[in-house]
């Protein structure tokens, strides 16, 4: 039985920035079992590792740094889907990984009160707005030093202020960019992506950073929400956390973003008709492209927040302490099959094959970004105690 | 005046009625339920 058109519609089918890839039709349920069945293998092999290692280590009396799962699952996803290859059958599963990635980031707010979350978030929102203002300024210098077209620069700069791959795929119909750059963008911002999940945990190991001062950083600086959250968790289980926050705070912003260069392509009269079109209701139109998973985000956490009153009434609408830990075990697993599905998904050929301009123009954007974000963070750190 | 590329513009291609972010938020909840009246009791990692 075919029951796709009751199914979510997986558009970043594997690979989902290939240059030239035409997503998929949508896949039946069916279809997509061996792939997820692989995200889970993949995913719990690293799981293994970590532990293998962790008990083998102490048993031994050696000294050896503990590598998160994380690191062990990128990695065996990447050694399979370059080395090996993967098979079709599996690649609609694997496609879902961010699926995996959005219903992790909801049940992960029972571990967020609301306090924190307005707390944090609000540093985050401020921070995010510097940041934002200078990639942009930066980006555009760049681009026209670099005599890229007018839309590569801005889907880079987009991708490397808000929120990467979702954000280049929004922005793409607004300013009616071809497919070919913004596949060159995708590329840039991954292959950056797959550089700072090495290098961003080793700089804050070396800067002795916390573990909330360092996932704010890395969902700040970081662009896909996938490598986001990633780098977070290589760091600590508690800097993920922080990391998913701060990117969150990023996502929610993607609107205003899309809308505000909607306007200024129409404006320049460079937009189709039909982006022109969309601009007529721009509450509908902020609404379409607002992340719903931040609101499934929210209302866990507001359950969680209940859940922790000291007023009995207030606190049995909630969740209780076994019922948090719980949601928060199924978060886990759920970002489990997500750095599964980063890792198999990261094809090395592609990520490299954009050409050298935009990917210098990429990473000079990024280098800059995430000082100015280090700058910021510690900044905040000093004054907030992070 | 604008100008009308639209003729070039490809046709959207088909989209099922529900985005992988409805389904999370659909999924998350659901669990969350399912724990909150009791029906999921733990949850090992």
């Amino acid at each position: 039985m075919y029951i796709s058109s009751t199914l979510p519609d997986f558009r970043e089918s594997y690979p989902p920035h290939a240059p030239g890839t035409e997503p998929d039709q949508p896949a039946s349920l069916l279809s997509r079992a061996p792939g997820v069945l692989l995200l889970l293998v993949v995913g719990y092999a690293g799981k293994f590792v970590e532990h293998f290692l962790n008990t083998w280590t102490k048993a031994h009396h050696v000294t050896f740094p503990n590598i998160e799962y994380v690191l062990w699952a990128i990695i065996f996803g990447i050694l399979i889907a370059n080395a090996v290859g993967l098979p079709k059958i599996f690649r609609p599963g694997v496609a879902t990984y961010e699926f995996w990635l959005k219903a992790g980031i909801i049940l992960l707010g029972a571990r967020f009160i609301l306090g924190d979350i307005l707390k944090l978030g609000g540093i985050s929102l401020t921070l995010v707005f510097i940041a934002f203002a200078f990639s942009l300024t930066f980006m555009t210098w760049l681009g026209r030093t670099f005599k890229l077209g007018p839309q590569l620069t801005t889907l880079l700069a987009v991708g490397s202020s808000v929120c990467g791959v979702s954000a280049i795929i929004a922005t793409q119909g607004a300013i009616d960019a071809d497919e070919e750059d913004s596949s060159t963008a995708i590329a840039a911002i991954l292959a950056l992506g797959a550089i700072s999940l090495f290098t961003f945990p080793l700089i804050g190991h070396a800067l002795h950073m916390s573990d909330r001062a360092y996932g704010l950083w890395a969902g700040l600086a970081v662009d896909n929400t996938a490598e986001a959250t990633a780098a977070g968790a290589l760091y600590s289980d508690a800097a993920g956390k922080f990391a998913v926050l701060a990117k969150t705070c990023r996502n929610a912003l993607i609107g205003f973003v899309v809308l505000g260069y909607a306007i200024q392509w129409a404006r320049k009269g460079l937009a189709s008709r039909a982006a022109t079109k969309q601009l007529d209701n721009k509450a509908a139109f902020l609404w379409q492209k607002f992340p719903k998973f931040v609101l499934g985000f929210l209302f866990i956490s507001l359950l969680a927040t209940l859940g922790s009153s000291t007023n009995p009434t207030i606190a049995a609408l909630g969740f209780t302490k076994p019922q948090l830990l719980a949601l928060g075990n199924l978060s886990r697993w759920a970002f489990l099959l997500t750095f599964a599905g980063v890792g198999l998904r990261t094809n090395l050929k592609d990520l490299f094959k954009q050409g050298a301009r935009p990917f210098i123009v990429g990473a000079l954007g990024e280098v800059a970004i995430a000082a100015v974000t280090l700058l910021l963070v510690l900044g905040a750190s000093h004054f907030y105690h992070l | 005046m604008p100008i009308d590329t639209s003729i070039q513009t490809p046709a959207p291609k088909p989209r099922s009625r529900f985005s992988s972010d409805t389904w999370a938020v659909a999924l998350s909840l659901t669990l969350a339920l399912l724990i909150r009246l009791g029906l999921i009791r733990s949850v090992l990692w």
